[in-house]
Parts: structure tokens; sequence; C-alpha cells
């Protein structure tokens, strides 16, 4: 009898203080998910992302839409999730990949086009690059990227302007061609697109502004797997990929400045080369 | 004994760098109207996460503060900091009354027009400039026209004169509605409701003077299928079918940019007071779609918030 409770206080002393194994990550539960995160905008209506996908998603089966806002947790969830998609910039993926098996599956487009450039502009009155030494530099995409694009885009002969430069964070594009204009930042790196948009909206506003610095051809957003993909998961590729054509999936592609998928060319995966 | 002693103390103190405020490069004291105002709390929180140099921060604490003027007194000249970043006009009225030849760094006052502005005093303005505004009023409704603005000649004249101009820029015609008294309002603007493609509201203590002659407004639009433009997010919750205001963790982020820039000695051109860089847009999809309004797809990523 003896034996009997000390075996018993055995048992629940290993129950109560034995280490807890972390369950085995039930990656069943994650193939339906697609995880998003973009340093090249700064975007932080997340809660509205994640209604609008979600709903969208939820017409396809059990998909959920999950934005990031730091770059840490992303590389966490990339690191640890088994199964999904990864929705990542390919400024970024070039760094994830170092680390960990992704596999690049589907680029994002505008109007059929998986590239883009980013241009530096200023006032028409700012001469030369070494007139922006020491200021502001507005930028809807995170200092770390701005900083990068500005220099490989200056180069080494104006590295130390690049350096120099003060990165002003602010909401989107439009916001940092504007703030050019209307005098609160002494530049902007935007894309190309964003400042043919300006030029449309108000031409005033565009001719007072000159492209100092264009970008090579940078590749857009990419959707990525990491390790094998479950089914569920390539059939969510497949909305994905189909997205552009559907009315509804255009007007949630748009949210984020795109408006379509299609898989990765010979040249593009070039691009994703370090 | 003692002495050995005390000199101990004084090595390790050195040692673990306590050392005199006045050798710490671009100290910067934050001024806080009262950190339980959410907005007030936002924006310091970014300004400190975008500072690269030494700081502390004191709340007023709105009505409850247990601070003293003698006490906030000693904690600046303490400290002796190259600038005070004041979040708010009671925090910025305190240190000017207090500091007034210390350099003061404001945001998040509602009219800065009205302060006496000198040498020591920078910041940055709480509405977007207006040009930015119709810039992206035209960028989400590409065929939109026509805007009636109902304002008070005391104190938005000049104001409407400028938006007037701004807007020919992106195609929109501008037509002020002078209004001398609120309750005149649903009269002046509902007969001219026919003629315009969207009403705006901009922030006019006579004009908007009293709730429920603003409601009606939003009332009458309505029954008109007529979008109604505000400055603010209270009025999303009376029918505003766009709503631009600037972006606070932006506004927080030039303060800080202002405020080192000051502490490290750098000299500012141009305006004392900056323009807010970044904006906020709220839209109601549905309401737009019910009007009919055309909305420009490509815009959407810059919407923040749907207003539901």
């Amino acid at each position: 009898m003896q034996n009997i409770k000390k075996i018993g206080w055995l048992v629940i002393f290993f129950l109560l203080f034995s280490p807890v194994h972390a369950l085995p990550e039930d990656a069943a539960g994650n193939q339906g998910a697609i995880y998003f995160y973009n340093p090249e905008t700064n975007i932080d209506n997340f809660a509205l992302l994640k209604k609008e996908f979600d709903t969208y998603l939820a017409r396809y089966g059990d998909y959920h839409f999950t934005p990031f806002s730091k770059a840490e947790l992303f590389e966490q969830a990339v690191a640890e999730t088994k199964g999904g998609l990864f929705f990542v910039s390919s400024w970024h993926f070039k760094t994830l990949v170092k680390t960990n098996r992704l596999d690049a599956m589907l680029v994002a487009v505008v109007g059929g086009a998986a590239t883009h450039k980013k241009v530096l502009t200023a006032k028409q009155d700012v001469a030369t690059i070494d007139a922006l030494r020491g200021g502001r530099v507005a930028s809807s995409a995170s200092k770390e990227y701005t900083l990068e694009v500005l220099g490989t885009m200056l180069g080494t002969k104006n590295s130390e302007v690049a350096t120099s430069m003060r990165v002003l964070s602010v909401p989107k594009d439009i916001d940092a061609l504007m703030s050019v204009a209307f005098g609160m930042a002494e530049s902007a790196l935007t894309t190309h697109e964003s400042l043919e948009q300006l030029a449309t909206l108000n031409p005033t506003q565009r001719k007072r502004l000159l492209v100092l610095a264009t970008s090579d051809a940078l590749l857009r957003p990419i959707i990525s797997v990491a390790g094998a993909q479950f089914d569920q998961t390539k059939a969510l590729l497949g909305v994905f990929e189909r997205m552009g054509t559907d009315p509804q999936g255009e007007e949630q592609l748009r949210m984020l400045g795109l408006d379509g998928f299609r898989p990765l060319a010979a040249a593009d995966k070039q691009r994703l080369e370090p | 004994m003692i002495r050995t002693f005390s000199l101990c103390w004084l090595l390790l103190g050195w040692l673990l760098g306590i050392t005199p405020a006045w050798s710490a490069p671009g100290r910067i004291l934050i001024l806080n109207s009262d950190t339980a105002v959410a907005k007030y709390s936002m924006v310091e929180k970014e300004f400190q996460a975008n500072l690269t140099v030494a700081f502390i921060s004191l709340d007023l604490g709105g009505e409850t503060s247990t601070l003293t003027p003698v006490q906030i007194q000693r904690a600046i000249d303490d400290y002796d900091p190259m600038v005070i970043y004041c979040i708010g006009t009671k925090a910025l009225a305190l240190a000017k009354e207090l500091a007034s030849k210390r350099k003061r760094v404001f945001s998040s006052l509602v009219n800065w027009h009205r302060l006496q502005m000198d040498e020591y005093t920078f910041g940055i303005a709480n509405d977007l400039h207006v040009g930015m505004q119709v810039t992206l009023v035209r960028y989400l409704f590409p065929d939109l026209k026509r805007i009636g603005i109902p304002y008070s000649k005391q104190f938005n004249q000049e104001w409407v004169a400028i938006a007037t101009r701004e807007a020919a820029q992106v195609g929109i015609q501008v037509r002020g509605y002078p209004v001398e008294d609120s309750g005149k309002l649903q009269k002046i603007m509902g007969e001219s409701l026919p003629d315009l493609d969207a009403v705006w509201l901009i922030a006019d203590p006579v004009a908007l003077a009293k709730k429920e002659d603003v409601k009606m407004l939003f009332q009458t639009a309505e029954a008109h299928k007529k979008p109604v433009f505000a400055y603010s997010d209270v009025f999303s919750k009376i029918g505003a079918a766009l709503v631009l205001s600037v972006d606070l963790p932006t506004i927080a982020r030039q303060a800080a940019m202002l405020a080192e820039q000051l502490a490290k000695g750098v000299p500012v051109s141009g305006e004392n007071v900056i323009d807010p860089a970044g904006s906020h847009i709220a839209l109601d999809k549905r309401k737009i779609v019910r009007y009919g309004i055309s909305l420009n797809k490509n815009a959407l990523g810059a919407v923040n918030t749907f207003i539901e």
C-alpha cells in the first residue's frame, strides 16, 4: 500500500513538474494560411486588409490571411510554420532564402508587368544629388529598404549622400510625393507608377518635381511556399493565381496596389538570385 | 575613512555612467499635456521610438495632474534639455511660460495659427495642406467636378480662397458658401446641393457651431445622394462618406526629426511650422457605391479604414 502511494505521488510529481513538450505543430492547420509582410509599403490598415481578404478567401475554402507589421515576427513564422503560403517582398525573399527553404511560386503583376522601378524625386531647383545631403527623403517603404535601394540607385560615387539622408516614413507613395511638393521633405523615393499617377492627378505639382535617379527593374512581391506543399496549400495558390480575373478579387488586390499574379518566368527567377 | 568611502561612491557612479546632465549631448524633454488622451499617448510613443538622443518625459496629466509648475521648472532646470517637445496646447503654454528661451517643438495643437510665434517655437501643424487634400479627393473620385464648402468669413475666408486655387489645379471647382449662423447651414447648402457633387466640411466654429444643425445638413445631403467629406472621425458616425485627416504616427516622426535637428544645433531652413506629411483616409465605400459616384479602385490601397 505504501509503495502504491509512493508511486502515485511520483506520477503526480512527474505530471506537474516534468518539462512540457510543445505539441507537434499542427501542420494541417496552417495549410490554408497565407502570411503577408511587405517592407516596401507602409501598410497599417491590417484589420481592414485581413477582413477583406478573409471574406474573399472564404468563398473558396477554409483559408485565412495573416498580415504582419514586424519583420521579426514574420521571419519567425517563415522559420517555424509548416504549410501555408508566404506573400513576401522580392527584396525580403532574397534575405529569407539564405536561412529558410522557400520556393517562389507566383509573382504579382500590375498591367501584366512583374517588375517596376523606383524613382528619387526632388523639387526642380535641386540641381545635384549632393544638394540632398542630410536632407529628408519621404518614403512609404521601411527605413532599411529605403536606404538600401537609395544606396544602389545613387552608386558608390554618391554613397555618402545616400547614407546621410534622413528617412521620413509616410503612409503612402502619394504622401511622399506631396511631401516634396509642399515642403515637408527634400526628396521622395516612390515607384515610377506613383509619379505618373501624380502627373494625371495634379499636373502642376508634377511639373515642379524632377527625377534625380531611377532604379533598375525590381521584381514585385511574390507568393512562396516553405518546404512541402499540402493539397490545401496548392489549392490556395490556385485561388491567388486566378484572383486577378475575378472582379472582387481584383478589388482586394488593388488594396495592395496590385492587379494579379502569374507563375514566375525564368527572367523573374534570375532576379531573385543573390 | 568617510572621505575614502565617498570617493568610492563617486568612482562607482562614474563607472555606471551617472554623469552630469550637461555632458550628455542632444537632450530632449517631452511634455505631454495628458497621456490619458489616446492621441497624445500614441504620438509620444512614436516620437520616442524615433529618437536617437537622450530624453525624459513628463505627464502633465490633464485636470488630475499632481505636478506643480515649480516641480516642472525644477525638472527642466536639472535636465537642461536642448529642446522641449510639447504635445498639446497645455504643454506648449507651460513650456513657454517656464522656459521661454529654450527651443520648443509642438504637435497636436488644434489651431496653431492663433499662437504667438517666436524664434524658439517650432512645430508640426495638425491639418493637412489643402493642396494635399484636394489631390487626395481627386485621387479617389476621378469624376468629381464641384464641391461646396460652408464657411464663415471671419475664420476661413483665406483658407477657402487657397482651396479654390489649389482645387483648380486638379480640375475641381470649389464653391464657398458664407454662413453667419449654423442655423442657416441646411437652407444654404440644401438649395445648392443639386448643383454640387459633394459637400466639404472644414473646421469652422461658426458654420458648424451646433451639432443639430450639422446633423440636419447630413440628412439633407443623404436625401440628395450627395457625399459629405469631413476633416475628423467624429463625422463618420453621423454620415461622412470620406474623412481626410492627418496620420498621427507620421506627425510624431516629423516632430522627432525636427527636435533632434534642433537639439544637435543644425539650423532649420524654411518655415518653423511644417505641414503634416502623412494622410489618413476613412471611406464609406457602400455609400459611395449607393450614390453612384465613380471611385478609383486603384486608390483603394490608400484607404486606411472603411467606415461602416
